[in-house]
């Protein structure tokens, strides 16, 4: 883990004084390597159960490594995604000195801290540096979202910044809140670890917990997307470059969701689960309604796939919600296939806006025959993310929905099955809009980025082999992952 | 005796609060800021030297040094290249902005639980306050439209989540502390980077022109 988290820095180093080749190449090897080095941790994990390093400081169990798999897997498709879209993108600049350069080392410089700071979150074990590694993902990927300086781009990060601050900052309470909770049991002088507090879990003060999780779930919550504290979302993910959005809804939110997660695997054995259920059955019913009404009159591709990341993030509330060990491991199952099938969505919808050089749905056509590659991933990449099989989400959704009816919440089950049939409709009208029909004629024909097809075949491939088998290892880790989260207590 | 001394300076800690949702001028939401993390900075110290924590003293010097030093430093040099015709807009004015304070304030007292615990210095922890402060914060945020008011707005939340940590638990772990305090630092240093990056561009920090962004 340390090793992981110090390369991160290295690559971060080298990106502001190296040649470009060598920043891209470091770009695309770092995000490897820490994903090889998250495989090991999960075996280790897989065998011998909590891995603790340097003091305590950091722990890695089931569920971190689950996020710390997915923050690393789709970095290193983001990055080499990166490297192909900004060559493109900075076609015309000399990218090898000057402004160029500079704009160039900026981008990855920050690439690699944001992913550094989305890292630290699922491998620390303080919930003190868990809440600072959270305000520093804001604070990385905030240039990265005002990266073109237009002016929507830079309205878009002002409100990512200060909504995301105020959602932070409550999420600070929850914090003092918890350790408040903890310092009857625990003493004045424990640092706030996870790892001790879910020994003593079961003796923590439930009104507190409950006021402590309330806090935490608007707090982290809002940056992990949930309506009706949404409202940023939308605008950082359309307004960064494509890759930057594949990073925000395919990795952030997720390292959002897991901090809440977490405090609710240590509220969960004090306040029981039905109150807290409650909780996230509301936010997250609240943002699936809300991402399927603005999905369905939506006329900007990249804002569609931000509301669908909402929606995501609602499903994965709601199933976890549902509960049982049903329930949770349809919630652990959807985050890492909207991962899987969000960034895929982003990095060809990346492609076809260099390409096509708008983001109206309306003035998109022909992507099938203009952009073979990318426009077939993206109609099939959309189907996937809408529910079709025989992909990830389709198994994940339909084992929420039914851990929904066994657990007697029919009516919002069913909600929740409307919704996923309009945004399904939507979605298939908005996508296929784009797929068919002829290119416009100011539009070349062909692909520009080979590099590309990487990131898109691996989540595809990766989207596609959940759709049909979960293999052995995986279904260990969920299966660690939902005994944290308090499934068969 | 500390007891009374905390209820003074929960009270200024209040009246710096409501200075800044008082003052039309840029200079008075900094100026009623540093007075804030000055005040928080004794309530620290004093709760240190009554319960015997030295962590409180690193605390309130950090607190003193970084908020009531580093930060105004900063927003002042923010505030000096940014163009500001005839003071701050509001959305609200100050006068029914401190009833809405007062209001706030009200609604703190009445919802926040009462959470004592034995073994506090104050039988009724002044959680109240903290939350009250917060909301303020909240309140500053959404009604101030020069970006620089808007961000004394987040760090007056901070301030009240501060003292209600120190209220209730007596701060957290020194390095979590430590940790909160740098990183309050960069994002105003990030912060004051974008507000000159929209201020060149747009030629003027209202962010209530940044509306372009819809559905």
């Amino acid at each position: 883990m340390t090793l992981a988290l110090a390369i991160a820095l290295c690559g971060a180093a080298v990106s502001m004084v190296a040649r470009r080749r060598l920043v891209e190449a470091v770009a695309i090897l770092v995000p490897l390597v820490q994903l090889a080095l998250m495989v090991g941790l999960a075996s280790q994990v897989l065998r011998g159960g909590t891995v603790r390093e340097v003091d305590g400081w950091l722990a890695a169990d089931s569920l971190s490594v689950i996020v710390a798999l997915l923050t690393t897997g789709i970095a290193a498709a983001a990055a080499i995604h990166s490297v192909g879209y900004l060559r493109e993108d900075m076609r015309g600049r000399d990218i090898d000195q000057g402004p160029g350069l500079r704009d160039l080392r900026r981008y990855y410089l920050l690439f690699h801290l944001f992913v550094f700071t989305m890292l630290v979150v699922p491998l620390s074990n303080s919930l003190g540096v868990v809440w600072i590694a959270i305000e520093g993902t804001t604070l990385t990927s905030l240039f990265l979202v005002s990266y073109y300086r237009t002016r929507e781009a830079l309205e878009a990060a002002w409100k990512y910044v200060i909504i995301g601050s105020v959602g932070i900052a409550l999420a600070l309470f929850g914090t003092i809140l918890a350790y408040y909770a903890a310092v009857p049991v625990l003493g004045l002088s424990f640092d706030l670890n996870w790892s001790s507090l879910a020994g003593v879990a079961n003796r923590l003060d439930a009104g507190v917990m409950r006021l402590a999780f309330l806090f935490i779930l608007v707090g982290y919550g809002t940056k992990a997307g949930l309506a009706p504290m949404h409202t940023w979302l939308p605008d950082a993910h359309s307004e960064a470059p494509s890759p930057i959005s594949a990073l925000l809804s395919g990795v952030l939110l997720n390292a959002a969701l897991y901090a809440v997660l977490r405090f609710y695997s240590l509220a969960v054995p004090s306040v029981g689960t039905v109150e807290l259920n409650g909780l996230m059955m509301a936010f997250g019913l609240l943002s699936i309604v809300v991402a399927a009404l603005f999905i369905l009159r939506q006329a900007d591709y990249k804002r569609l796939l931000a509301y669908s990341s909402i929606e995501h993030m609602g499903l994965v509330s709601v199933a976890l919600a549902f509960g049982g060990p049903l329930g949770i491991t349809a919630a652990m199952l959807q985050l890492i296939n909207h991962a899987l099938a969000k960034s895929l969505m982003f990095f060809s919808a990346g492609h076809v806006l260099l390409r096509y050089e708008t983001k109206e749905i309306d003035q998109v056509s022909g992507t099938l025959r203009a952009l073979p590659v990318s426009g077939a991933f993206l109609l099939v990449g959309g189907l996937a993310l809408a529910g079709a099989p025989p992909f990830g989400l389709f198994v994940s959704e339909t084992a929420a929905l039914a851990a929904g009816f066994r657990a007697g919440w029919g009516p919002a089950a069913l909600v929740v099955l409307a919704a996923l049939v309009v945004i399904f409709i939507a979605f298939v009208g908005h996508l296929s809009r784009m797929a068919f029909g002829r290119p416009p004629t100011d539009v070349a024909l062909g692909e520009p980025l080979r590099i590309g097809f990487a990131p898109l075949i691996a989540t595809g491939l990766g989207l596609l082999m959940l759709g049909l088998v979960i293999p052995g290892p995986l279904q260990q880790l969920i299966d660690g992952a939902a005994k944290v989260l308090g499934a068969g207590s | 005796m500390t007891e009374n001394v905390l209820e003074l300076l929960g009270a200024l800690l209040l009246l710096a609060t409501f200075r800044t949702v008082a003052t039309r001028r840029l200079d008075g939401y900094i100026e009623a800021f540093v007075q804030q993390s000055v005040v928080l900075a004794a309530i620290a110290a004093v709760v240190g030297w009554a319960t015997g924590t030295a962590d409180l003293y690193v605390v309130a010097a950090l607190t003193l040094v970084v908020k009531a030093g580093v930060i105004p430093v900063i927003l002042r040099r923010v505030a000096a290249e940014l163009p500001t015709e005839r003071g701050v807009g509001t959305l609200i004015g100050p006068p029914a902005s401190i009833v809405l304070s007062l209001l706030l304030m009200g609604l703190a007292f009445f919802a926040t639980p009462s959470v004592a615990v034995s073994g506090t210095l104050l039988n009724e922890p002044p959680l109240a306050i903290s939350v009250g402060i917060v909301l303020i914060g909240l309140l500053l945020i959404s009604t101030r439209r020069h970006a620089v008011a808007q961000l004394v707005g987040l760090l007056t939340m901070e301030n009240g989540l501060f003292s209600g940590a120190i209220a209730i638990a007596y701060g957290l772990p020194l390095i979590v502390e430590f940790g909160i305090l740098f990183d309050i630092l960069v994002a105003v240093v990030v912060v004051g980077l974008l507000v000159t990056l929209i201020g060149r561009e747009i030629a003027s920090t209202d962010t209530s022109e940044l509306t372009r962004l819809k559905g």
